[in-house]
This record gives structure tokens, sequence and C-alpha cells, in this order.
């Protein structure tokens, strides 16, 4: 049985920064044979952001999103004969995933009027702030400022002062995986009856998805959900609680009677159990602060791992609160994770990195390549996949239509 | 005619207790699978959880389980009963996926690991969703949404660097889990098109959020050793990259590339400390000294309302938010256009306001929500359909309490 599930079908990308890579480089994984189109017009600003790159930028665009591809090919689109050229690609694609700006959409055509009739049946995914419709289509924004939007940065903050905090670390994967699903789907449908379709995807619609239990607290409640911190509507405990050592914390959640137990046991306090302020799960709730007091007076004196795993020993939930470094040593990340090695003319090594967290034990897919650099390869893709002669494809560099 | 539905004649079968699971059935259902859930005689726990209207406790009306149910089938088993686990074996029978939350040893337990399933049904496409996967050191520790954040480096960011982290909000982490199996789950259904063999796919939440939210911080820290951490209501990167207060809220200034930068000084009115060489460099005023040129930017900022700096950035193409409240956002015109929202009725028949589905397909577009099952609602239909079960042998069944 073939490892990829996605095997024989063909996706043209144009994608830019993260969520439209992330995507792609799903598709790709599972097998897809991807091609990367690339423009100098700016298609992905995060290949052109010479002035603003941090130290290691130039590196990190090799390795992130944009995996696996089969080709990395640039092409003008502001030139008529770099438009033809993609709309040659373009017949022979099963799907096309399109991460611009609406209003950029349309100045390159690239809209799905414009590409339905080069390929009635193609499945053609755009992902854009607002959607394609509606009367703010046109609003620009990234992941991270949509979320606010959403109102999901109105949710994040510490109830003892009201101030907001920054959140942003998951709208653009978000949207990533969200928009994999979309995809997906139309490619069932697909294969099921030959009907293509456009699928509109916006990030106002994923990251409002998340917080549907706010939009029906307010509803609900005729009141503003107002900010909880770490507090749970009904859990109790639940928090992060300080450890012993330096930024240590742990998380824990109780929300039965047994795990309950199973904390009193672990504190070895099993006179605990039976306290009436603690014995149900309505009074441990009225009376989460003393036990919030409580909790922190025991995970203070013990490093977080210990603590972790005797909650854990005893059937509590409990995990600790893992900076990036924490996560990529921990043995069960470290037991989940690929380690590959990387095929590129830039690095040499053998690189770890984060494999396919869709494990589909059958069918596994792979991480059949890293990110390769702008264009790298125009030649070979042309000549081979569109059977253009060497000769013209140096030319057309040479004019400035494979930029 | 009503619109085809992508997963029409798709029969899911879900064991989902709360968010992670449930969430992942309801994505398949807005697409046109047939989702029955199998609830324990005492319903599933999100009907305990709330939020409910006036805040009195109806488990037919419960805000999260509507939200997360809504189009499904409810049917009661008691499957660690051996009648029970049998009838389970019914169903599974006559499904074509099974998704599930339970821990290895759970699902040991009940005789259901995915080889016990597999063997009753070949075809099945058997989803695991978890905090921490089926397979790893980890695999039998419990966890809560809270628990997925934190082992995923994601709340360690989040908050003031003196004060404790802050979870992502609500469920979030569960979130996580039921939207990757989504469409992992669509890839096994894609490869079953092949063979007709179904496999197991193992989710782990916390795999998702640190292979698609942290690829670039791990590879900076295994190049650096360095590790994000909490920075308030800021993120560490090019100025500026903040939530900060205006005259009537919060407004997100979160990315800028120069000429965004640029167009926000002007739209100021080029203040003469903008022309100081001090604010010139977007590096140093991003990681050295941003309280400073907070301080300058604030007291503009207040003397706008939210709604005026949205209008005045995206009129000049600056792609920064507001942070709406939730009520904002089921107010805005722009997702009602869109036709987003979807009215899920509760168990007294009342209509609620929910986020609606997660792609906007031009063909098969998602089916409305319909509404959450009362418990139990479809057992009779469910039994006496696909496990062929006499009116007399339900009513025993429901009198030894299996059913």
């Amino acid at each position: 049985m073939n490892d990829f599930p996605l095997a024989g079908l063909r996706v043209v990308e144009i994608s830019q920064v993260w969520a439209g890579p992330q995507l792609c480089s799903c598709l790709a994984d599972m097998g897809a044979e991807v091609i990367r189109v690339e423009s100098a017009l700016g298609t992905d600003f995060g290949r052109f952001s010479k002035v603003e790159r941090s130290p290691l930028r130039a590196f990190l665009e090799l390795h992130r999103h944009p995996r696996s591809r089969d080709s990395y090919i640039s092409i003008n689109l502001g030139t008529a004969e770099g438009h033809d050229l993609f709309r040659e690609i373009v017949r022979t694609a099963d799907v096309f995933i399109c991460n611009i700006a609406p209003r950029a959409m349309e100045k390159l055509k690239l809209t799905y009027e414009h590409i339905r009739p080069l390929r009635p049946d193609i499945v053609m995914a755009t992902i854009s702030a607002a959607g394609l419709t509606g009367p703010r289509k046109d609003l620009v924004g990234f992941g991270p400022s949509v979320n606010a939007v959403a109102g999901s940065d109105s949710l994040v903050g510490y109830p003892e002062t009201g101030d907001l905090m920054s959140s942003y670390w998951d709208p653009d994967p978000v949207m990533g995986v969200a928009g994999a699903y979309g995809v997906l789907l139309a490619i069932y449908h697909r294969q099921a009856t030959g009907e293509g379709q456009l699928v509109d995807l916006s990030f106002f619609e994923v990251l409002t998805g998340l917080i549907g239990e706010a939009m029906l607290e307010y509803q609900m409640w005729g009141r503003l959900p107002a900010l909880r911190g770490n507090a749970h509507p009904v859990m109790a405990p639940h928090g992060v609680y300080r450890a012993d050592g330096d930024d240590a914390w742990i998380s824990i959640a109780v929300k039965t009677d047994q795990e309950w137990r199973g904390l009193c046991k672990a504190f070895q306090r099993p006179e605990l159990a039976d306290d009436p302020r603690f014995r149900t799960f309505d009074l441990r709730r009225k009376n989460r602060a003393a036990l919030h007091a409580l909790i922190q007076e025991w995970s203070r004196q013990r490093p977080p791992d210990e603590a972790v795993k005797l909650l854990q020993a005893h059937g509590v939930a409990a995990a600790r609160v893992m900076t990036v470094g924490d996560a990529f040593l921990d043995p069960h990340d470290a037991y989940r994770r690929t380690n590959i090695t990387v095929l590129d003319n830039t690095i040499t090594k053998d690189q770890i990195t984060y494999g396919i967290p869709w494990r589909l034990t059958r069918t596994p897919g792979a991480l059949r390549r890293m990110g390769q650099p702008y264009g790298i390869d125009n030649v070979r893709f042309f000549t081979s996949m569109l059977g253009l002669p060497e000769s013209r494809v140096q030319d057309m560099a040479k004019r400035d239509v494979l930029k | 005619m009503p619109p085809p539905q992508i997963l029409h004649g798709i029969r899911v079968l879900e064991l989902g207790d709360y968010v992670s699971a449930a969430y992942c059935a309801r994505l398949l259902a807005d697409y046109g699978a047939e989702v029955i859930k199998i609830e324990p005689l005492a319903g599933d726990s999100a009907r305990r959880h709330g939020p409910f209207p006036g805040k009195r406790p109806d488990p037919e009306r419960s805000g999260l389980f509507l939200y997360l149910n809504a189009g499904k089938k409810s049917v009661t088993l008691d499957i660690a009963k051996p009648r029970g686990r049998d009838l389970l074996d019914a169903l599974i029978r006559k499904c074509d996926v099974l998704v599930h939350n339970y821990l290895p040893r759970e699902l040991e337990a009940l005789r259901l690991r995915y080889e016990d399933a597999q063997a009753v049904n070949p075809g099945l496409v058997f989803t695991s969703v978890t905090v921490f996967g089926q397979e790893g050191p980890y695999a039998d520790y419990k966890g809560y949404a809270i628990n997925a954040t934190a082992a995923s480096a994601t709340t360690h960011r989040i908050g003031l660097p003196e004060s404790y982290p802050l979870a992502m909000p609500y469920e979030r982490g569960d979130y996580w889990g039921g939207l990757n199996a989504a469409p992992a789950t669509m890839l096994a259904l894609i490869a079953r098109r092949r063979d007709g063999k179904g496999q197991h796919v193992d989710l782990s939440a916390v795999e998702a959020m640190n292979t698609f939210c942290n690829g670039m911080e791990t590879i900076l820290y295994m190049e650096s050793g360095a590790v994000p951490s909490r920075r308030g209501h800021r993120v560490q990167n090019l100025y500026p990259y903040t939530i900060l207060p205006c005259k009537d809220g919060y407004f997100a200034l979160i990315i800028a590339n120069q000429h965004h930068w640029d167009r926000f000084v002007e739209l100021m009115g080029s203040p003469a400390w903008s022309k100081e060489p001090r604010y010139q460099d977007r590096y140093k005023m991003g990681y050295e000294y941003p309280d400073e040129v907070d301080a300058f930017v604030k007291p503009w900022l207040a003397k706008h309302t939210k709604a005026e700096l949205w209008e005045m950035c995206q009129s000049r193409g600056i792609p920064w938010h507001p942070a709406q409240r939730v009520d904002e956002t089921l107010r805005w015109d722009h997702l009602k256009a869109r036709g987003y929202w979807q009215q899920v009725r509760d168990g007294s028949g009342k209509a609620w306001t929910v986020p609606g589905p997660v792609a906007q397909m031009s063909r098969t577009p998602a089916r409305p929500f319909g509404d959450a099952p009362r418990l139990g609602r479809h057992t009779d239909e469910v039994f006496g359909g696909l496990a062929k079960l006499s009116k007399a042998k339900l009513a025993a069944l429901k009198r030894a309490k299996v059913l």
C-alpha cells in the first residue's frame, strides 16, 4: 500500500508567510505534488524582507512551512509571458491554493473567475482575512490581528487588573489546519463526482469558531464574559501554579470527584477529600480561592516534572508549563518526533524537526524535502514539466520573466 | 433541491466526552456526515458545563453542548456493561468513522483498541484525539485543555513576565485536537477509497500545537538556545507588535512592514519624536525600548475610538484591527452579510446564534447546523434500525440500564 494518500494529485500554490504555506506542506507531506510559485511582485513578503530580517530569518525561511514541495519556481506574474506560463501550469493542476489579499488576486488575474475557465474541475481555495464576499472583504490583516477582531483577544488577560495580554501564537496555524480540512473535503467531493469548486476561507470565520462558548455566554447571561485568567467556569481547581525553579509552573485541572480524591492522595492529605469546603464539584468551585492557595503551597516546593509525575500517577490531569525548549527536550515529545536528513543544498547535517502530527498509521506520508530557496527548480521544472527548451528558460530568466 | 453534501452517506460514531472529539465530529456533521453520538446514561459532561440561560443548569440547554453537538443524533449506551459493549460492536459494523477521546488504558479496559474495532469492521477509520496521543511516555496521562496549552509551550509565552502565565482562552487546547482530527480523518477516508481499508488515526493536541505553532521558535532554540517568553501586551518583534488601549477599548497594532509603520507615523501627523534617529530602527524599538515608543503612541491612540482607528488604518492599507468584544463580533455587519452565523435551538426550543462552518464552499455548502439532540433522543431509532432490536428488546435493555 502506498504511504501517500494524496499521491497523484497536483497542487499549484501561491501563498505567503504561514497559513497557506503550512496548508500546502500538509498536502505535500501526504504525497500531493506541490508546485510552489513565487513572484518578485511579492507573493510572499517573507522572501523579500531584506531590511526587516531578524538574524536567523534567512535560515528559518528555508525550514519553516514551505517544505516537501516538489518544485520551487518563480514567475513574474506581472508580465504577459509570465502570466501565460502560469496559466499553462494551472491547466495541468487539480488544486490551486491562493493565499494573497483579494485585491491582489484581482490585480494579478488570479480569481476563481480567471482560473476556472483554464481548468473547469479545479479545486481552488483562497485564504484571506475576511473572505471573498461581504462589505469588508477588502480588509487587510494577518492572522494574529484578526484574532483581535474575532473577539479572542478580549478574553485573554488578568482579571486582577483587567489588562489584555497578547496571545498571538496560534491564529495562522489554526487557519492552516482548518484550510486543509476545507481543501480535503473538496478533493473528496471531486474524486467522487469530478466536480471542482471554490473554497473560500476566512480568518475571521475560522477563529470565531473557536470561541463559540463565549458568544453563547454573552447571549445566555445577557452580559459580556469577564476576564478569568486561568480559572474555569466549572472546574476547580483549574489553573497554573508556581513550581520550584526559575519561572517554573505546572497546570492542574480537576473535574471529577475521583480526580479530586487522587489529588488529595498525591498531596498525602487524604483528610482533604472529605473537607466540607471541597467535597463536591460545586463546593470546590465555590471555594476555589482557598483551593488555589492550598495547591500553590504544595506545588511551589516541588520541581515541575516531579509534581506532574506524582499527580498523573494518581489520575490527576497535570502538565508542566513548558517553554519551546522544554517541549523540544521532553521525552514524550521526542518519542513522537521525526528525525530527518535534510536533502538540500544549503544544510548538510541531519536536522531534527517536527514531523507530521496527523498520524495515519497505514498511510503516514513523509516529510520529503526541506524548504528550498526561491526559484531553485526553475530549469528542471520548465524543461521537464512544461517541455520548454533550456535556452528559452535561460532567456526568460534574463528578461526577468522568471523573477 | 437541497445542495449536495460532501459527506452524505458517511456515518460517524462519536465516543467523545466534552470538547475535542465532539468538535471533530461536529466538523464532519457540518458537511453532511451522519453523526451518532454515544453518551453515557448520565449524558456528556458538556451538558453540565453551561453557559445556561439565566445561569439555571439544564442538561438540554448547555451552551457548550449545543455548539459542539448541533446536527448530531444522541443515543445513550453503557459500554462498560457487556451487553452494552456488544451493542457498540453492532454499531461499529455499520459505521465508516469512529472518533473518540479515550486514553489507551481506557480503550484496553473497554476492549476498544483499534485492533478490536478493526476486527469488527476492517473499513473503519478509527480516529483517536487526546491531549498526548495514543503512544509515548505520556500516552496514559490525563489532560484537559489547560494541560494541552501548557505542554505545547503556548501558555508560557502569554502574560506578564513578572506574573503567572495565562493559558489560551476557553477550551482552546481541546479545539486544537478536534480541529486537527478532522483533516486527518478526511485523509484516511481518501486513502480508504483505494482499497476499502480503514486505519488508525492517532492525534495528539500537544503534538499538533508543537508542530504547527512552534516550528520557527524551535529551530531558533536549537541554534541559539533562546526561547520566547512572556512580554505582556506585546510580542518581542519589530515595533510595533502589541495591543494598546484607545479611547473606548483596545487596538491591535500587530505586524507591520516598514511602509505600514511609515503610514501610521504620517497618520499621527509625523510628530517631532518620530524624526529623531532613536526612532528610526524598528528592530531596536521593538527589542530594546518598546515602552518608550508606546509612551508616544498611547496618547494619540487615546484620542480615537476603535472604529475611527480601524477606518483610518484600513483606508491607508495598514493591517491593524480593534480588539473587538464578543458582542461586537456578533453584531458585525460583515459576518452577517456572509451568512456566517448559524441558529441552534436548545431543548426548550429557543434559538441561539453560534459561529458557522470553517469553510464556505461554492458547490457543496455546509448544511445548516440543526438542533442539538436531547439526551438519548435517537436511541430507539438507531438501535432499532442499525442493530435491529425489537421494541421489547429495547425496553428490556432500558430496564437493565444498558440503554
